[in-house]
């Protein structure tokens, strides 16, 4: 994911939800979890422009926070104009007739408030977190660019020197993210999620007005939009301002989302990347697998126990297979997210010891995962792996900014509100065959990339 | 992909990844945070603010001393202790430990800079009682297990090679190195390589005995708890520690002179785009005059998108991702570093205009809608940082450590609105100074000339 200023982690607090079932921890008395979802409640109600807006008033401080998440991102875009998302992204930035380009952040950096926005393969949000009392004005703005964006070729030449500045920065700088765009081809293929959020170079290096433009016209619509304000405010007071500012959009026919389910072709396969600026080896492979929306769509909670059970920090298999036990590695994880309109990826990773191969951790990984697949998992795994899950969704409600990532990403993927708050009960039920059928079917080795970062000259 | 392994490491190495830099001043309406101010029976004072958003409660602490106190020759001693503090306590060995941890969910996390130890706690409400024993166990009973110490020796020493290829760890290493040549700060606060593979198991508990003391505490607690109890909490985890064990002192800092046009340093990577920094002495936190010199930094390019730094570099020219103004502070200096990244063939450039930005600041000030602007920024985002137990408990400790009252908050509103325009062009001559400026290049810059 890539914001104006900076690299998040895609989804990561979209991923965790909670649970409500009863625990038991080793050694010690049952103990259990308190039973709550991941935000506070949520309000919910649509304008006849097709906007949906959900509002989650929170009191702790005299502060609001306003995101609008456009139902598009990278995956959405024509062959040839990688990158276009995440440009148009910036220009957002670059003025309509009511607010001058440049204007916007330094009108919310006056009355003390913040601003940014980021985009994905699936969605591009924006966001602003103000005093109680600017909501007002936000809304205002936020609604004004959602139909009066000037794209002028004056302001859209030097955001392109920035939008090459930022790929510089945060992917050729650095070699991991050099490898991850090869790996991600690989996996995918040379479309949709298999092509960089931000772009590739002799193609960021080609985007024009009339690219922005377009872009702008097919997708931003109220009708392709969900508006979520969350803080020190009321669902009342929300609707007047989306009534005022939101509601005169017009529709917009948008075209129809879609994600190939062709993926696989080629797999298995091996790519590396040998940089002279590698010191720590890592070698990892990634899985296609399923998301709640497309493949065997049912598998998608058992993974996310899987991924805990495998390699859910330092109590996880794999690092303590060969972090702790073997002294091979110097880290070892696992990784998973279902929220994706496409195919999605299973990752396990491993950073070796300096003298230790490549093939002795390749082979220690696969070891744990064939006698986790043949032995299955434990009861006492499965709670620690919920009880992981579970924990990080009530401290998902401790943010305000946590519910409008939740809620936003949840859906402009593809999912409804009921998945939110169905989300705990879905992970609970998970069962030890439920998680062990799923892993067998993913992680196949037919339908993966091994990727290996290596130093230069390394054998 | 490899998201998931990146953010893992970045949190097995919190320690590596601990900064030098302390406690920006933010403050909110005062309405917002009802702070009380008590003590424990044991003598402890603490910050609390009851908040029943959540069943969560964050505690935010730190003890005074840092790496500066890290013996000659044991460099990243404090960072490596803090690292293995839930590496295996009391009974539990590592994996006990980690364990145990999740079975409750509780959060802890410990770090070092040049000038303190620091540590924070989430835990839920219902699991108070057995996260503050880990936290008890990890302060008191650390075990220092030779294992686990091989292991986050290797774990650190890694990170370290990594770091010499990422170019902004490596300009801001060089530049500590520059700015304060022979005084203590002048070590990275991570340690070296020589340093880490130094250090014994005695040197680990020598460290946590000096470290925890209870006269070197600061503490706040930001929840779903009673006053009653998070006093019981508090002595539960640190009414046991040493009343005392000497002070953690560092020695004054007096910056260079200078010199005509400042030095350049030039250190070269084989990577796209060059890290440029431009630092100079700036003031300590408790210097009568830090709010000019806060709302001079907004306006250079301390407030995100709407500095002039930003406007310059990156809206006008496309010159850079980011271009940004910071104030750090230190027990015993204070520094301004303008930063910004940009491509190789266009860092000349870059730090032509950065130059230009600081000496026009430093001779004209800012304009009066500057002012006023900056005033409304750093008045009204006080507020923005009170959105979890967490940022609310990490203001408080913040404030603490700066010698602030628990009343700062109601204070603070009219300490930023009597600074006048004469206070910030004083407060830019002051420290904008070319002569005292360390301008540090990561990367294979064209079209600059290191003056050493």
């Amino acid at each position: 994911m890539l914001t104006r200023r900076n690299l998040l982690t895609a989804g990561s607090v979209a991923s965790l939800f909670g649970l409500g079932a009863p625990l038991v921890a080793r050694g010690q008395t049952p103990v259990s979890m308190p039973v709550l979802a991941p935000t506070l409640p949520a309000h919910t109600f649509e304008l006849a422009n097709g906007l949906q807006v959900i509002v989650l008033p929170s009191a702790r401080a005299p502060i609001v926070t306003q995101m609008v998440w456009y139902k598009v991102g990278s995956a959405d875009e024509p062959p040839g104009k990688s990158g276009i998302a995440h440009f148009l992204e910036h220009l957002m930035f670059k003025g309509t007739p009511n607010v001058p380009a440049g204007e916007f952040s330094k009108v919310i950096s006056r009355v003390g408030g913040r601003d940014n926005a980021f985009t994905s393969y699936d969605y591009t949000a924006y966001h602003q977190t103000v005093a109680a009392d600017q909501l007002d004005m936000v809304m205002r703005m936020e609604a004004d660019r959602m139909a009066n964006l000037i794209v002028a070729e004056k302001e859209l030449l030097p955001e392109r020197d920035v939008v090459l500045e930022e790929r510089r920065q945060v992917v050729e700088s650095r070699p991991s993210a050099l490898l991850d765009e090869v790996t991600r081809e690989a996996l995918f293929g040379r479309q949709g999620y298999g092509i960089p959020v931000i772009g590739f170079p002799q193609e960021i290096r080609e985007l024009g007005v009339a690219d922005a433009k377009a872009f702008y016209d097919h997708h931003y619509a109220p009708n392709n939009a969900i508006l979520i304000v969350a803080g020190d405010t009321t669902v009342d007071g929300v609707r007047a301002l989306a009534d005022k500012y939101y509601a005169p959009i017009a529709r917009k026919d948008v075209p129809a989302r879609t994600r190939s389910d062709a993926v696989g072709d080629g797999l298995p396969r091996r790519v590396e990347r040998r940089d002279r600026r590698v010191t720590q080896p890592e070698w990892s492979r990634d899985y296609l697998a399923p998301s709640y929306r497309m493949g065997e769509t049912q598998q998608a909670y058992a993974l996310q126990v899987f991924a805990q059970v495998l390699g859910g920090g330092q109590t996880g298999r794999l690092y303590r297979a060969l972090v702790l036990d073997q002294k091979i590695a110097l880290d070892a994880s696992a990784g998973y997210s279902a929220q994706s309109l496409g195919w999605a990826s299973f990752g396990v990773g491993v950073s070796t010891v300096p003298k230790r191969s490549m093939d002795e951790a390749a082979a220690a990984v696969q070891q744990v995962i064939d006698q986790t697949l043949r032995d299955g998992v434990s009861e006492e795994d499965l709670l620690r792996a919920k009880r992981r899950l579970l924990a990080a969704a009530i401290y998902a409600r401790d943010s305000l900014a946590s519910g409008p990532r939740i809620y936003g990403s949840t859906l402009t993927t593809g999912g409804g509100l009921a998945e939110v708050a169905d989300w705990p009960a879905r992970i609970g039920a998970v069962t030890r065959e439920q998680v062990m059928s799923a892993a067998s079917a993913v992680l196949v080795e037919a339908r993966s990339v091994t990727s290996l970062l290596l130093p230069e000259g390394a054998g | 992909m490899r998201k998931s392994m990146m953010s893992w490491t970045r949190r097995a190495l919190a320690g590596l990844a601990a900064l030098t830099f302390v406690a920006l001043a933010v403050a909110a309406p005062a309405a917002a945070v009802d702070i009380k101010a008590l003590t424990t029976p044991a003598g402890i004072k603490l910050w609390l603010v009851e908040d029943r958003t959540a069943p969560v409660i964050s505690i935010s602490y730190s003890f005074d001393g840092g790496s500066a106190q890290d013996p000659v020759g044991k460099e990243g001693l404090a960072q490596l202790m803090a690292a293995l503090l839930d590496q295996g306590a009391g009974p539990y060995d590592a994996p006990a430990f980690k364990s145990h941890q999740e079975d409750i969910a509780a959060r802890l996390n410990f770090g070092v800079s040049v000038d303190r130890f620091s540590g924070t706690v989430r835990m839920l409400r219902d699991y108070r009682e057995p996260s503050i024993d880990l936290l008890r166990l990890a302060l008191h009973e650390p075990r220092f297990d030779a294992d686990a110490v091989q292991r986050v020796q290797r774990q650190f020493v890694s990170g370290l090679r990594r770091s010499e290829q990422q170019p902004n760890a490596v300009a801001g290493r060089t530049l500590a190195r520059a700015m304060f040549g022979q005084h203590v700060y002048a070590r990275p606060a991570d340690g070296t390589i020589a340093g880490i593979e130094a250090i014994t198991i005695e040197d680990l508990k020598g460290q946590a005995k000096r470290q925890f003391a209870r006269d070197r505490l600061r503490l706040a607690i930001v929840g779903d708890v009673t006053e009653a109890e998070a006093v019981a909490l508090v002595d539960r985890a640190f009414g046991d520690l040493s009343a005392s064990t000497g002070p953690a002192d560092v020695a004054p800092w007096t910056p260079d002179a200078g010199r005509p046009g400042g030095r350049t340093l030039v250190v070269e990577r084989d990577v796209p785009q060059s890290v440029v920094l431009i630092t100079m002495p700036a003031i300590k936190r408790d210097d009568p005059d830090w709010y000019a010199a806060l709302i001079m930094n907004h306006v250079l390019g301390g407030g995100g998108f709407s500095g002039r730094l930003m406007n310059e570099v990156r809206e006008k020219r496309g010159l850079a991702y980011g271009a940004y103004s910071r104030l750090s502070t230190y027990r015993e200096a204070g520094l301004l570093t303008a930063s910004a990244g940009t491509a190789n063939e266009r860092v000349a450039q870059t730090i032509q205009i950065m130059r230009e930005q600081l000496a026009l600041m430093a001779r004209d000030g800012i304009t009066e809608t500057e002012l006023t602007d900056a005033k409304a920024y750093l008045n009204g985002s006080l507020a923005l940082t009170l959105d979890s137990t967490s940022s609310i408990a990490g203001l408080l400790h913040s404030m603490q450590v700066d010698g602030l009252p628990p009343d700062h908050l109601l204070r603070r509103k009219a300490l930023i609105d009597r600074v006048t325009l004469a206070d910030v062009k004083r407060m830019a001559a002051r420290i904008l100074r070319e002569d005292a400026a360390v301008t540090v290049v990561v990367g294979k810059p064209q079209g600059v000339t290191p003056t050493e």
